[in-house]
């Protein structure tokens, strides 16, 4: 243990880097995802198109191989941008598949007579969506939303093979320099997973909690 | 879905859409000839980066390493069936400490990223003399986690099984045991079928974390393929093109099998499923 005492602020720094990775491909999935949503629900036919081709093209693909796709394949089309980038792009691309369906499931939970009565007083398309739909859709998605962002945390260390010093390749680091440490090791960065995890879920619960309303 | 969002559109509504199909056909088509511009800019559509992939030796590659993956995840699968069905008669048991147990390794597993989980087998279990190689690493990380996540859906299902039918097994003088094996669980594998094979599709693409360890799966034999001849992004494509037709196939299975024993006796299947299940795992 005198070895992880030792290296407890790179191991931390790991962590801070898989809650940035985290924390903004969330962000971003969440906008992107609730967008392709949107186009998958919308009357448009071609966006309609695009969200579902999107949407099944990345589901079936592994994120692994996304991971190469961004940050091996973007540099050879003359895109440049540090391993984080790639990595947050990598998460954000594949994580938006899955909240989009979590939106759209959120958004068909919504009942059909909320939306009727919104066309029947004249609203458009988009006031009926974000004025009625979504509002209440977010509130039904709050359960499964947490799912994929706990799924997120745990995709993060798919980076380990990608140059991105995030949690797990802290720890094949460190227990490539001192093996003796490495069941130290696995317990601690098994911990702070784990202590990720319950963030997560306890967010979610919160969340749930204050959202919920008396139907 | 059978919209609630929108009428049968009259004359305006159509209008309006066709000018919505228009300005968002004609953006998509932007962003598309964007994309293509900037990946034929880059040479990314020369001869020498595609001619490989008709060529017998780099197919062998390919082919090798989809073997790989399926090996790997058709071991693992069987692997997690086992432990997950542990698991689950284990977090159902009538004694506690099994319980706690099973509840414990269930929640542990799942809590764990799976390639942490690969990394432990891989890093820490030949600290303890456990000699594991690439493949056993896979093969034991995708047990690991898929097992307990099977667990769950096998709880869920034993769950889902109607009461009555339990209650008429015990008055028969079954056993407990008796009760789960020839009760609980044929009806609860009738229920899960569907969402089982969609979790095949989940572990199908997590095998391609065997990327990390370097254990030559299909993803890993791409990787062998673009060292060497420098096509990143063609090779991308066609391992992904790969990738997508096996699971779509499988998703066409699973809803297959949805139609085919799912609704029946009024229980629905997959509702008590947890909702992580087909989404989001790695």
């Amino acid at each position: 243990m005198d070895f992880v005492w030792e290296q407890r602020d790179v191991i931390l720094r790991g962590f801070g880097t898989t809650v940035l990775l985290a924390v903004s491909s969330g962000l971003l999935a969440f906008i992107f995802g609730t967008l392709l949503a949107v186009m998958r629900v919308g009357p448009v036919p071609p966006l309609r198109w695009a969200g579902s081709a999107y949407v099944t093209v990345v589901r079936n693909t592994p994120l692994t191989l996304v991971f190469v796709f961004c940050t091996f394949g973007l540099p050879r089309m003359e895109v440049r941008l540090a391993f984080v980038t790639f990595a947050i792009i990598a998460l954000t691309v594949y994580t938006s598949a899955f909240v989009c369906e979590a939106v759209r499931s959120g958004i068909n939970s919504v009942e059909a007579g909320e939306i009727e009565a919104a066309r029947a007083v004249g609203l458009p398309f988009h006031q009926i969506l974000s004025l009625v739909v979504l509002p209440q859709a977010f509130r039904a998605v709050i359960p499964p939303l947490g799912s994929v962002y706990n799924a997120l945390v745990k995709n993060t260390s798919v980076a380990v093979a990608f140059s991105v010093a995030e949690a797990s390749s802290i720890f094949r680091r460190l227990a490539n320099d001192d093996a003796s440490a490495t069941w130290s090791l696995l317990l601690t960065t098994a911990v702070g997973y784990m202590a990720l995890a319950a963030v997560v879920f306890a967010g979610a619960r919160i969340l749930e909690r204050s959202t919920a309303i008396v139907r | 879905m059978a919209t609630a969002l929108y009428d049968v559109p009259g004359p305006r509504a159509r209008n309006r859409s066709l000018i919505g199909s228009i300005v968002g056909g004609l953006v998509l088509v932007a962003v598309v000839a964007f994309v293509i511009k900037r990946l034929s800019d880059t040479g990314q559509f020369r001869r020498e980066f595609w001619e490989p992939f008709g060529g017998a030796g780099v197919q062998r590659i390919l082919l090798r390493g989809l073997l790989a993956t399926l090996r790997a995840a058709g071991l693992a699968l069987v692997l997690a069936l086992l432990l997950g069905t542990l698991l689950a008669v284990g977090r159902l048991s009538s004694r506690a400490p099994v319980r706690a147990v099973s509840t414990a390794v269930v929640e542990l597993f799942r809590a764990l990223p799976l390639v942490f989980l690969i990394l432990f087998a891989f890093i820490g279990l030949p600290e303890l003399g456990i000699d594991t190689g690439p493949f056993s690493s896979v093969v034991i990380g995708l047990t690991l986690y898929n097992g307990s996540v099977l667990a769950e859906i096998f709880r869920a299902g034993i769950l889902a099984v109607p009461r009555g039918q339990v209650e008429a097994a015990f008055s028969l003088g079954l056993s407990k045991a008796a009760v789960t094996r020839l009760i609980q669980l044929p009806q609860a594998v009738r229920v899960m079928l569907p969402v089982l094979v969609s979790q095949l599709v989940v572990l199908l693409k997590d095998s391609a974390l065997g990327f990390i360890v370097a254990y030559p799966e299909l993803l890993r034999s791409g990787r062998r393929i673009y060292t060497n001849v420098g096509n990143v992004i063609p090779t991308a494509i066609v391992v992904a093109a790969i990738y997508i037709a096996i699971n779509l196939a499988l998703s066409t299975l699973a809803s297959y099998l949805e139609r085919r024993f799912g609704g029946g006796r009024g229980s629905r299947p997959g509702a008590d499923v947890p909702p992580e299940i087909g989404l989001g795992a790695p």
